[in-house]
C-alpha cells in the first residue's frame, strides 16, 4: 500500500496541476527562444512534448478563432514535424539491434515455425494422476451405480406397495373403506364366534405390518357372533335346590 | 528490506487436456519491485494471460508460489489479492457499463481495504483529471467515452484501491497509435514519479523498448533481457 492517493486530495492535487502546468510553461518558453534561433531539434522535441500532452490539451474546447486559416497553415507544418518525428523514432528502433529486437524480427520471420501450428508454445506431460483418477473414478462408481439402483428399487417398492394395518377388533366397515381406498380386495370369512362382537375382524391374513402390492388381496375372518344351531350345555336344575335355582 | 514487491517462484501451470496436462508456464522465477517499469512480451498463445491472471489472483495457482511483500499466496485470500495488493488493467478495459466514469473509479474505492483519503470522491474526480479526464467526462457513462478515454479510467481505477501493483495485459490492443504512445507515458510516470510496480503484457516492441525491464515467455519459461 501506499500514499499514492494522497496526492490527489483536493489540496495536494491543486498544487501538483500547478506544478504540471508551470512545467509546462516553462518548456514552452524555453522552446519559444530557442525555436527564433532556428534550432530545427528543440522544435522537434517541442512537437514531442505536445504529442504528449495531447490528451490533455484535446479536452479543451477550441476557440472559434483558433480555427482560422494562419493557425491551420501553421498546424499543417506541425503536423508534418510530427510525422517526421515519428519516422525518426522508428528509424532508431530498427538501428537499435538489441536481443529485444533480434527475438521480434525473429518472431516476425517466423523463426519458430517449424513447431508445428498452435503447439509451438506448448509442453504436454502426461497427467501423472489421469490413471489414479480413473481407477478411482471406477471405484467410485460402481458403489455408486449399485447404490443408486438399490435406491430406486426401494422407492418403486414404496410407491407401489402399501402397509396392511392390524385390522383384529377392527369393525368389518372400517376395513372395507381402508380396501376401497389402497385398491386393495378384501375377502371375507365369517365365523361364528361366541366370545367375539359381531361383524368384527378375528383374523387376518397376511397380519398387521407387512407390505403387499396393490393386485393382492387381504383376507379378514369377521365374526358372526354366537351360533344359533350351537346348543349351550345348561346346567341341569333338577338337580338344584330351588334356593340354588 | 530486500523484499521484492512481487516474488514468483517455481510457478507453474498447466491446462487439462484429457489424459493430458497442457503446460504453459514451467518453473518459472522472476519478481517485481516498486518503481520500475516491466514489459512482458510472447507469442500469442505463450501463457501471458494465464501469468498475469495468476499474479492477480484471477486464477488459483497449481504449482509453485507468489509472495506479495514477503506474503506467500497461500496465505492471502485471493479477494484480498485483487483488493488490496493489485491492480488490473485489461485489453477490453472491464469497465461498469452502466457507471459513470467518476462511479467506476469510486467503487474500487469502496472494495479495498487499504488506505483511501476522506473524500474520495474529490480524489477520484483529481485521478480522473491527472489521466486526461475532466469533470465533464468524468460524469459520464463509460460506454460514452472513446477506447482510449475509457482505458484511462481503468487505470485510474486500477490505482484507486492505492495498491502498489499495476497489472496490464495487452492494455493499448483497442487504441490507435498516438493513444498507445500515452498510455505508455502514464505506466512510465507510475512507475518512476509514483513508485508504481508497472508490468505491462504487450505485443508492441515499442512499448517494450521503453521498458526498465523486459521479459519474454516462450515455450513456458520466463527469460530476462535487460
Ligand atoms: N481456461 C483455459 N482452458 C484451457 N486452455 C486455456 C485456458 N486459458 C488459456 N488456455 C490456453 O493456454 C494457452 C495460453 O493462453 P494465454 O491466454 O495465457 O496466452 P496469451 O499469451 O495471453 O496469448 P495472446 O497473446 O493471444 O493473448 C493457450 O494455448 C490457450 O489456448
Ligand atoms: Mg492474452
Amino acid at each position: 500500500m501506499s500514499d499514492f492517493l494522497n496526492g490527489f486530495s483536493e489540496q495536494n492535487y491543486k498544487k501538483k496541476k500547478d506544478k504540471i502546468l508551470d512545467e509546462k510553461q516553462k518548456k514552452r518558453e524555453g522552446q519559444g527562444q530557442e525555436e527564433e534561433k532556428g534550432d530545427a531539434q528543440a522544435r522537434a522535441r517541442k512537437v514531442e512534448e505536445e504529442e504528449e500532452n495531447r490528451g490533455r490539451e484535446w479536452e479543451m474546447e477550441k476557440s472559434p478563432d483558433q480555427e482560422h486559416g494562419k493557425e491551420s497553415e501553421q498546424e499543417e507544418e506541425e503536423e508534418k514535424e510530427k510525422e517526421k518525428e515519428k519516422k525518426r523514432k522508428k528509424a532508431s528502433v530498427k538501428d537499435k539491434g538489441s536481443p529485444l529486437e533480434a527475438y521480434t524480427e525473429a518472431v516476425e520471420r517466423e523463426e519458430f515455425s517449424h513447431v508445428p501450428g498452435d503447439a509451438r508454445d506448448e509442453v504436454f506431460e502426461p497427467d501423472p494422476d489421469s490413471r489414479k483418477k480413473k481407477l478411482r473414478r471406477k471405484l467410485i462408481a460402481i458403489p455408486s451405480v449399485t447404490a443408486g439402483v438399490l435406491l430406486l428399487g426401494l422407492l418403486l417398492y414404496y410407491m407401489y406397495t402399501v402397509e396392511v394395518p392390524d385390522f383384529v377388533g377392527e369393525r368389518e366397515d372400517d376395513v372395507q373403506e381402508w380396501g376401497l381406498l389402497n385398491d386393495i380386495y378384501v375377502r371375507e370369512d365369517e365365523v361364528y364366534e361366541l366370545e367375539k362382537e359381531e361383524g368384527t375382524v378375528i383374523s387376518q391374513s397376511p397380519s398387521g405390518g407387512e407390505r403387499i402390492f396393490s393386485e393382492d388381496e387381504v383376507q379378514v375372518t369377521i365374526s358372526k357372533g354366537p351360533d344359533p344351531q350351537e346348543e349351550l350345555e345348561l346346567p341341569d336344575f333338577s338337580e338344584l335346590t330351588p334356593r340354588e335355582a | 528490506m530486500a523484499t521484492a514487491t512481487i516474488n514468483v517462484n517455481n510457478l507453474s501451470h498447466y491446462y487439462q487436456d484429457g489424459d493430458y496436462r497442457r503446460y504453459v508456464l514451467r518453473q518459472v522465477n522472476c519478481s517485481f519491485e516498486k518503481g520500475r517499469f516491466y514489459t512482458i512480451l510472447g507469442q500469442s498463445g505463450s501463457g501471458k494471460t494465464t501469468f498475469m491472471s495468476l499474479l492477480g489472483a484471477m486464477d488459483t495457482v497449481q504449482e509453485g508460489e507468489i509472495q506479495y511483500q514477503g506474503y506467500s499466496h497461500k496465505s492471502l485470500d485471493p479477494n484480498s489479492i485483487r483488493r488490496n495488493y493489485t491492480g488490473m488493467v485489461f485489453q477490453n478495459y472491464n469497465l461498469i457499463t452502466y457507471l459513470t466514469a467518476l462511479e467506476n473509479v469510486m467503487v474500487a474505492m469502496e472494495v479495498t481495504e487499504n488506505r483511501v483519503p476522506e473524500d474520495r470522491q474529490n480524489v477520484a474526480y483529481n485521478l480522473l483529471d491527472y489521466f486526461g479526464l475532466p469533470r465533464s467526462k468524468a460524469n459520464r457513462l463509460v460506454t460514452r467515452l472513446s477506447g482510449g478515454e475509457q482505458q484511462r479510467v481503468s487505470i485510474a481505477r486500477a490505482l484507486a484501491t492505492n495498491v502498489d501493483v499495476i497489472l496490464a495485459d495487452e492494455p493499448t490492443g483497442n487504441v490507435d497509435a498516438d493513444t498507445e504512445d500515452e498510455i505508455v507515458e502514464i505506466f512510465k510516470a507510475l512507475a518512476h514519479e509514483h513508485s508504481k510496480c508497472v508490468i505491462v503484457v504487450t505485443h508492441s516492441s515499442e512499448i517494450a523498448r521503453e521498458a526498465d525491464v523486459v521479459l519474454k515467455l516462450y515455450k513456458g519459461s520466463m527469460t530476462l533481457d535487460e
